[in-house]
């Protein structure tokens, strides 16, 4: 096994999963084609802030749902970030942010990257008010609560596992009145099935995986969970990043398509959408960095930090090696476009606009 | 008996709303109020008029009370400038002095001052540990870890589930106990007391209660296994005299607030009993009717607006007949002191110092 450097100086067609010709020129027409999206990025960091354009240029997803991640739920902070985020995106020709799906075909058609954007968690306290402010501003996505609890509910390694609280239940109701997708994927097990519940609208998981192939990560979804969610109409995002999909120390992008291949038959084709997750940089790294703080603990969480990247998808240049991944497990064209981005822009055209 | 309107009622002279004594037993509760150490535990006298309401204050000749710095949003910030106000109205007023240990309490007994020691409610922590160090600091000597709804800490008396401490919760127990930070559990869920109870080395308080046995549908009592697991570590229970929080009758008052003070006492023993009124200076009933169109729901706790007040003990003035009260009940004189004061410099001495 190639360390991460070792790895990252192979080229991309040697990262890539091996097809046929014509399935290679099946996978290059499809990437052009599709409407790519990304419903979780992390272009412009998680933990540090760091920003290549090159990069998120070279990925060639379509659209993206950019995470603002301000873990202690610190309302100007997040506002403030959010801002900074806008006017690189701004300042660079081939970005536009962009607030729903006509925007995001409209970009796709002028050969633009759109850049949506969500809270990771939400920051909005008690003041139900900052939903609309965070509306005004550009926010188009929520996540409920992050690993711990917060005024809503409880995190998927909080010490506890309660429900949705009475203000849980409001945000949700105004969220939906808002226009504004709620997001599950770090939220605890009854506070998830509470929000899918009290939501009037489809829900999401955007970055997470089937926590059946691999029960120790908290963060995974039970089948319970994936299949209310498809019931309600909602989306799971599958994720990529190092240690969450599988707990061996070589991982990679057979371990994301497994997910895929589990969730897909679970709960259908029409719910399962990608949501890397990816930050752009060295992940495993950042998480050592992040089990040293108080913003995820991952002994909780389930993840033992053992792979040291994810070989196929450790980076956003490797986007389109998920298409080339579908089409060699067999999946039709009309599959593919679902799940690399016909999922994700319906349930933002339903509940967005 | 028909009961009068609250604006009737605060016509009638002290005597008229004082309970009735013999010349002996009179003489008995003027001389215990006077010459015994008296501690309120619980008080919102510093907000709206407190200069115009000084007199008042002085009449119920209380030696020491524990200010309340309320924030319900929890915005640390906001509580700090609350606290920084009352600090310095108590600083420049002769007849008061700031209270910041036990000693200080008997240093104002002396002089003839009211000593003034300031608690959060609830705390304003956030996920910030750093903050307990500040506000210890800048002078909060207690905290109430919940209001009635979920914080990161945990569930609210009045909230939709009944969690325990949180991990953060954990943390901030410990933290607040190696500081000699006092800890208050008046407006926290039953799993959240227990577990406090559980994880503090120090003795903790629900400093403004009654007793649930006693009236049920009220989820701001507490339980018979929280005020016996708060005994056993040494703990208080100042009983309060709100309207509608221990009685759900159209008529209440000084009976009541004895009746929750005679159970606890034979629960627990009388070395855990105290008087945390909870008393403002205005309509408290209106003031919950107001709260009640907010998210905090008088419903979510149980309460009903039965009554339109206190009989007996509706305004600060009428303390010393809470002593008259425990006298008419027959306690002893070294009882009685335990209850207004003793006890509560009891646990002040040993949490804080």
């Amino acid at each position: 096994m190639l360390s991460r450097e070792e790895y990252l100086k192979l080229s991309l067609e040697e990262r890539f999963i091996k097809l046929s010709k014509k399935e290679s020129d099946r996978a290059d027409r499809l990437f052009q084609d599709l409407v790519t999206v990304d419903l979780h990025t992390h272009i412009f960091g998680s933990i540090h802030f760091s920003f290549d354009y090159e990069l998120v240029r070279q990925s060639g997803m379509a659209g993206c749902f950019e995470a603002v991640p301000i873990l202690f739920e610190d309302f100007d902070e997040s506002m403030g970030l959010l801002g900074k985020y806008k006017q690189l995106v701004a300042a660079s020709p081939g970005l536009v942010s962009v607030t729903c799906t006509e925007e995001i075909l409209k970009a796709k058609q002028e050969g633009k990257q759109a850049v949506m954007y969500q809270l990771e968690p939400l920051t909005i306290g008690r003041e139900l008010e900052r939903i609309e402010v965070a509306y005004g501003l550009g926010i188009r996505m929520m996540l409920l609560t992050f690993n711990t609890k917060n005024y809503l509910g409880d995190g998927c390694t909080a010490k506890t596992d309660t429900g949705l609280s009475y203000l849980g239940i409001e945000v949700v109701k105004r969220l939906n009145d808002a226009g504004i997708l709620i997001d599950l994927s770090h939220c605890g097990i009854r506070t998830s099935m509470d929000a899918i519940k009290y939501s009037k609208d489809p829900v999401l998981f955007n970055h997470t995986g089937a926590r059946a192939l691999n029960p120790p990560v908290a963060r995974l979804k039970w089948d319970e969970q994936l299949t209310a969610l498809a019931d309600k109409g909602g989306v799971v995002g599958i994720s990529a990043i190092p240690n969450q999909l599988s707990s061996e120390p070589e991982q990679g992008i057979e371990d994301m398509l497994n997910h895929i291949d589990y969730v897909k038959n679970l709960i259908g084709v029409d719910h399962v959408a990608i949501g890397l997750d990816n930050i752009f940089g060295d992940q495993v790294a950042n998480h050592r960095e992040m089990a040293a703080s108080r913003g995820a603990d991952f002994k909780k969480s389930g993840m033992n930090l053992v792979a040291d990247y994810m070989y196929g998808i450790e980076s956003p240049l490797e986007w389109r090696n998920i298409i080339r991944g579908l089409i060699s497990r067999g999946y039709t064209d009309e599959e593919i476009e679902k799940i690399v981005g016909g999922n994700a822009l319906r349930i933002i055209k339903e509940v967005v606009g | 008996m028909a009961v009068i309107p609250r604006e009737e009622y605060l016509k009638l002279s002290l005597e008229e709303r004082f309970i009735k004594l013999n010349k002996e037993d009179t003489a008995r509760a003027e001389e215990l109020q006077k010459n015994a150490l008296v501690i309120d535990l619980h008080t919102h006298v510093l907000r709206g008029e407190f200069l115009d309401n000084v007199p008042r204050l002085k009449r119920a000749q209380v030696n020491g009370f524990i200010e309340a710095v309320v924030r319900i949003n929890e915005d640390f910030y906001e509580s700090m400038e609350l606290l920084g106000q009352y600090l310095e109205v108590v600083e420049r007023h002769p007849d008061f002095m700031p209270a910041f240990c036990a000693q200080d309490f008997l240093a104002a007994k002396e002089s003839g001052k009211q000593a003034v020691m300031f608690q959060l409610e609830p705390q304003t922590f956030g996920r910030k540990l750093e903050r307990i160090e500040i506000a210890y600091g800048l002078g909060i000597r207690m905290a109430l870890l919940t209001f009635n709804t979920r914080t990161y800490i945990g569930d609210g008396c009045g909230e939709r589930t009944d969690g325990g401490l949180s991990y953060l919760g954990h943390e901030v127990v410990e933290r607040m106990n190696e500081l000699g930070m006092l800890i208050d559990l008046s407006h926290c869920g039953q799993q959240v007391s227990l577990d406090t109870i559980e994880a503090s080395k120090d003795p903790v308080m629900c400093n403004h209660t009654g007793a649930r046995a006693l009236y049920p549908q009220c989820k701001r009592l507490k339980s018979d296994e929280v005020l016996k697991a708060l005994a056993d570590k040494g703990g208080l229970a100042g009983v309060s005299a709100i309207p509608n929080q221990l009685s759900g009758d159209e008529e209440q008052g000084i009976e009541d607030m004895l009746n929750h003070i005679d159970y606890i006492v034979k629960l627990i023993g009388i070395d855990h009993v105290a008087i945390g009124l909870d008393n403002v200076f205005h309509d408290q009933v209106a003031y919950h009717r107001q709260a009640d169109q907010s998210i905090f729901k008088l419903s979510y706790i149980g309460q009903e607006l039965n009554a339109p007040y206190m009989y007996g003990i509706e305004s600060p003035e009428e303390w010393p007949n809470i002593t008259r009260g425990l006298v008419s009940r027959g306690y002893s004189a070294e009882d009685i002191k335990k209850i207004i004061g003793g006890n509560s410099l009891r646990v002040i001495q040993e949490v804080v110092g």
